[in-house]
This record gives structure tokens, C-alpha cells and sequence, in this order.
């Protein structure tokens, strides 16, 4: 018994003529975005977030703690990203169970973040094999209309980039630690290295033929749209995953299964991805920036400043 | 004691809700009545499906036994009989609770320190009554749910103790005994006590005293905050109707 909805043939055809003639049923280019909407940052909490990309809804939160590190590596903190699905997203992701679906779009979240090496784990030290700081992000999907991958990375670039974890002062020749109140004491961004951006493309096969299909010999018939929706995402013959930074490197890339495609079209793509990169690096730093000024005049953190300001 | 509630906002359910309460701020969403799984099926009411999820970190026990009192009250307050061998889906998330306002994130470092989790029960009640009507789901009658902590002066033992309601956690730390209680509310006055739930200690007299004040309270989150808020989104459901 699956939740899914199920398409009708009409509507598939439907569809699919739709993109011969290049339109997609939502108004969209096909490498078009929808823009992040409703941003929150909030003002009493240093990295929690909500936004909505469309219809997908999603909240992150980064929490902090200290601890003990790993024996094989005292000199790097923990980092974690907790994003399980329920079904208040949608009903086709069950409670409690780890679908496919789920699994593959933490595993890339994971990828693109944690494993890029985003977050410089070294500076999360605070005395080498006794105590480091252990970051937790905790992703929650609220709603779901396609392309989890894409905003849920960007959600958590954005809270981590908002996070600030206490100041601390090492006492007692490195035997003791305190922890600063962040009311006492200014606390300290993160030191994030590099912002993964993702981009989903999903690929359609608008080829009658089914042994073309399956060979993927009919390059022409093969059309790409960004950011799907629900709709085009229940529809896709298959898709890829490409992760960038800003610095135009690939973190990486992952195309599960479905239709093959060429590799002039994977150069294109990556090419044209840095558009929208740039884009929306650009945002988060703005959105970073914007929130910070604003957090400064509300409660004139002037009068705090010491020194000249050079 | 606020509420603000936004409800409707979610697509993909049925009902939801977004309650902030205090320091408290969840989302609740509803879907049903929907097919359930075949080993969920009752033969003669609707079985419930209830997840609550926490702010920080993954659900755990603590998160299941708030799953378990939550169920109990559902149970009777949801015309369970209408949806035979149907499932009806809750689920709560948790965005921010005290615990992570107070430590400005770095919430865990004081992770020892008790787990309010009662307060957390009162808000989820709260959440999920809007969330129920929004996804129209057949109820016997409203309820509310409100938090009274009780702290007592032990200089002076004959001192009446001092009742807050709706405490903080500040509150929460100094008080001796706190206590979440849900009256269900026919014709806007409180009836019947759904969930009692006390944590610490005190008296029965002094148990009976936060009862009467519950009643008060119940009637005064019906009155000003779930009348309200259901009028206006009735008004903006209606639209269309001139």
C-alpha cells in the first residue's frame, strides 16, 4: 500500500507533449529556479532558520555541545546532520522507515557538506584529545514539492551559517575550560570553508520509442529541467546531482540509475550551474549580512564596541 | 499567557498548525482519515498514528512516552467511531523549546538538567487541538490544555505557595511541583479533566487548588484564543462566500 500519488496516462502525455513544445505545466523556464521565499532567520536563536522554495517548506537547526573526540582524531570536532523524513512532509515517506528516497537524499546532503570538508572541523578544537565542540544540524522537511536535495542543502549552509557557538576561555594551563554566556560575551561564528551549493536536474525521455529509451540513443529528445516540482519529480526518467562551490569546483556528482545521458550535456550542465551558484551563494551571504546589521542596531551592539574601529 | 496560531499552512496534510506559546514554537499537521497500514487497522474506529519529534536530535523515549499521553487524550476526544478501519496521522514537530532559547544553541551543554518535557505535553496538546479542526476531523468536544507550577516558600510553612501559570523555565527550575491538565469544554465552559499530569511534590489540597485554577484557565485559552483564531479561519476559509 503506497502513499503515492499515482499519474494518470492522460496527464504523462500530457506532459510530456507540454515539453516537446517547451513549456513546463508550472510556468517555469527549464532551467529555471524557483527563488527561495519567506526566509526566517531567527533573532533569539543563533542558527535556526525556515524558508519555503516554492512549496517545499523546510527548518534547520544547529545546535552545539561539547564533548570528547574520536582517539583517532583529537584534534577535530564532531559534525552531524540529523534529516529524517516524516509523513508531515508528504504521505508517500512513511514514519519510521527509511525509504530509498530518504536515504539517498541524506546521503547527498552528507556528501555535498560533510564529507566536502565545508565545515573546518579543526577549528572546533578546544583542548586536543579531551574536549571539542560537536556540531549537530537537525534538517526537518515540513512540506514536500520536489527537490528535497537541492533545498535542503542550502537550508543547512544558511543555519550553519547563522550559528554562533559560545566563546570560551582556557584556564588552568589547558585543564579547564569556561564557557562564555552569549549575553556576557560576543560568540563565534563557525568557520565554514566553502559553501556546496546542489542542482538537481532531472532528465526526460520524450522519445517514443522504447528501445530508444533505453539506449538513450536519441540525444534530441532528451530534455533536462531544474529544480522539479512534486509533479515532475514522480515523472522523471532519471536525474543528476551536481554539487559546486563558488570556487567552480565540483564537490560532487551523482546520477542514480535511469536514463543515460551525454557527456556534452553533463559538460553543459555543469557549466550553466555556475549561474545559479553564484546566485544563490550570493544570498546566503547577503541574507548573513542583512541579519547580522539588522541584529546590530536592534540591540545597539555599538554601545558594546571597544577600541577604534579601523 | 499568548498563543499565536497560523494554521493551514501546509499542503500536503490535511489540518496543521503552527503554535507559539511562550518559549515553545511547533508545527502540527493532521492527514485523515487515510487507508492504514493492514496491522494498523481496527475494525470498528479509527486507529491514530501520532509522531512527535523533537527539536534537537533524533526521537527517543522521551519523545515516546509524549507520544503515549498524547494518544490517550486523543483517544477520547476524537469521534473515533466515524472512520471504522481508517488511520488518522498526527504528527508534531518541535521548532524551538526553551531549552534551546536558553542556551543560545549551545543547548546541550546543560542537557543534564531535568527535561521539562511537561511543558512540551502542554504545548503539543495546545498545537494539536488547531491542527484537528483544521483537518476537520470529528471531535466530542474542544480541549485545552494549561501548565501550572506551584513553588513553595519552605521558610515560612504556612505561607500559601505561590501558583504560576504558564511558567518559564526559570520558573520551572525554582518550582516545586508542576502540573499539565486538559479539560475538555462543552458549551464554553470546562467539563471534564482529559490528562492530569504532575511532576514533584505536593499535597492533594494543593493539587485540588491548581484543578480550580485550571478551569478558569482552560475556559480563558477557549474563549480568547481557540474562538478566535477558529472564527478567523473560518472567515478566510469562506472567502469566496459573500
Amino acid at each position: 500500500m503506497s502513499r503515492k500519488i499515482e499519474i494518470t496516462t492522460n496527464e504523462k502525455t500530457y506532459f510530456i507533449e507540454a515539453l516537446k513544445n517547451g513549456i513546463r505545466l508550472n510556468g517555469r523556464q527549464f532551467n529555471e529556479m524557483r527563488t527561495p521565499s519567506n526566509i526566517f532567520l531567527s533573532k533569539d536563536e543563533y542558527g535556526y532558520i525556515e524558508l519555503e522554495w516554492g512549496l517545499t517548506k523546510i527548518s534547520c537547526r544547529v545546535s552545539s555541545f561539547i564533548r570528547k573526540p574520536f582517539e583517532d582524531r583529537p584534534f577535530e570536532g564532531i559534525f552531524n546532520i540529523n534529516c529524517e523524513i516524516n509523513s508531515m512532509a508528504s504521505k508517500q515517506f512513511e514514519n519510521g522507515k527509511n525509504s530509498d528516497e530518504e536515504v539517498l537524499i541524506s546521503r547527498i546532503i552528507e556528501k555535498s557538506i560533510r564529507r566536502s570538508n565545508s565545515l573546518d572541523l579543526e577549528s572546533l578544537c578546544i583542548i586536543s584529545g579531551e574536549k571539542v565542540w560537536s556540531i549537530t544540524v537537525d534538517l526537518n522537511f515540513l512540506n514536500f514539492d520536489g527537490n528535497f536535495i537541492d533545498i535542503g542543502c542550502f537550508g543547512v549552509m544558511l543555519a550553519l551559517s547563522h550559528f554562533k557557538k559560545p566563546d570560551i576561555t582556557i584556564i588552568n594551563g589547558g585543564k579547564d575550560i569556561i564557557i562564555h554566556d552569549i549575553n556576557e560575551r560576543e560568540p563565534q561564528p563557525l568557520s565554514i570553508l566553502h559553501i556546496p551549493i546542489c542542482l538537481t536536474y532531472s532528465f526526460y525521455n520524450t522519445s517514443q520509442n522504447v528501445e530508444e529509451n533505453i539506449k538513450g540513443e536519441s540525444d534530441e529528445d532528451a530534455i533536462y529541467l531544474l529544480d522539479c516540482d512534486y509533479k515532475e519529480d514522480l515523472l522523471k526518467d532519471g536525474s543528476i546531482i551536481i554539487t559546486l562551490n563558488k570556487n567552480r569546483e565540483i564537490i560532487q556528482l551523482s546520477k542514480n540509475g535511469g536514463i543515460p545521458i551525454d557527456v556534452n550535456i553533463l559538460l553543459d550542465l555543469s557549466l550553466n550551474s555556475i549561474k545559479f551558484v553564484n546566485e544563490l551563494t550570493d544570498l546566503i551571504k547577503t541574507l548573513i549580512k542583512d541579519h547580522e546589521q539588522q541584529r546590530f542596531t536592534e540591540l545597539n551592539l555599538k554601545l558594546l564596541q571597544v577600541g577604534a574601529d579601523r | 499567557m499568548s498563543f499565536t496560531v497560523k494554521t493551514s499552512l501546509l499542503e500536503n496534510s490535511d489540518g496543521s498548525a503552527q503554535l507559539i506559546t511562550g518559549d515553545i514554537k511547533l508545527i502540527a499537521s493532521v492527514s485523515g482519515p487515510i487507508e492504514p497500514k493492514p496491522r494498523q487497522e481496527l475494525p470498528n474506529v479509527a486507529s491514530l498514528e501520532i509522531v512527535i519529534r523533537p527539536a534537537v536530535g533524533l526521537s527517543g523515549t522521551r519523545e515516546k512516552a509524549l507520544e503515549d499521553k498524547l494518544r490517550s487524550l486523543l483517544q477520547a476526544v476524537i469521534v473515533r467511531y466515524k472512520y471504522p478501519r481508517q488511520l488518522i496521522q498526527v504528527v508534531i514537530q518541535f521548532l524551538s523549546t526553551p531549552l534551546t532559547k536558553y542556551q543560545g544553541g549551545a543547548y546541550s551543554n546543560h542537557k543534564d538538567e531535568v527535561e521539562y518535557s511537561n511543558i512540551e505535553l502542554n504545548a503539543a496538546i495546545n498545537g494539536c487541538y488547531f491542527a484537528l479542526v483544521d483537518a476537520g476531523i470529528a471531535l466530542y468536544s474542544s480541549f485545552a490544555s494549561v501548565c501550572i507550577s506551584l513553588t513553595e516558600d519552605h521558610q515560612t510553612i504556612d505561607e500559601e505557595p505561590e501558583y504560576i501559570i504558564d511558567p518559564n523555565l526559570k520558573q520551572l527550575h525554582k518550582s516545586d511541583s508542576h502540573h499539565v491538565i486538559c479539560f475538555n469544554i462543552e458549551d464554553k465552559k470546562a467539563n471534564k479533566i482529559l490528562l492530569l499530569e504532575s511532576l514533584g511534590d505536593f499535597t492533594e489540597e494543593q493539587l485540588f487548588t491548581v484543578i480550580s485554577k485550571a478551569v478558569t484557565q482552560c475556559e480563558l485559552i477557549h474563549n480568547d484564543y481557540q474562538r478566535k483564531y477558529i472564527t478567523e479561519k473560518i472567515d478566510n476559509d469562506y472567502v469566496w462566500k459573500a
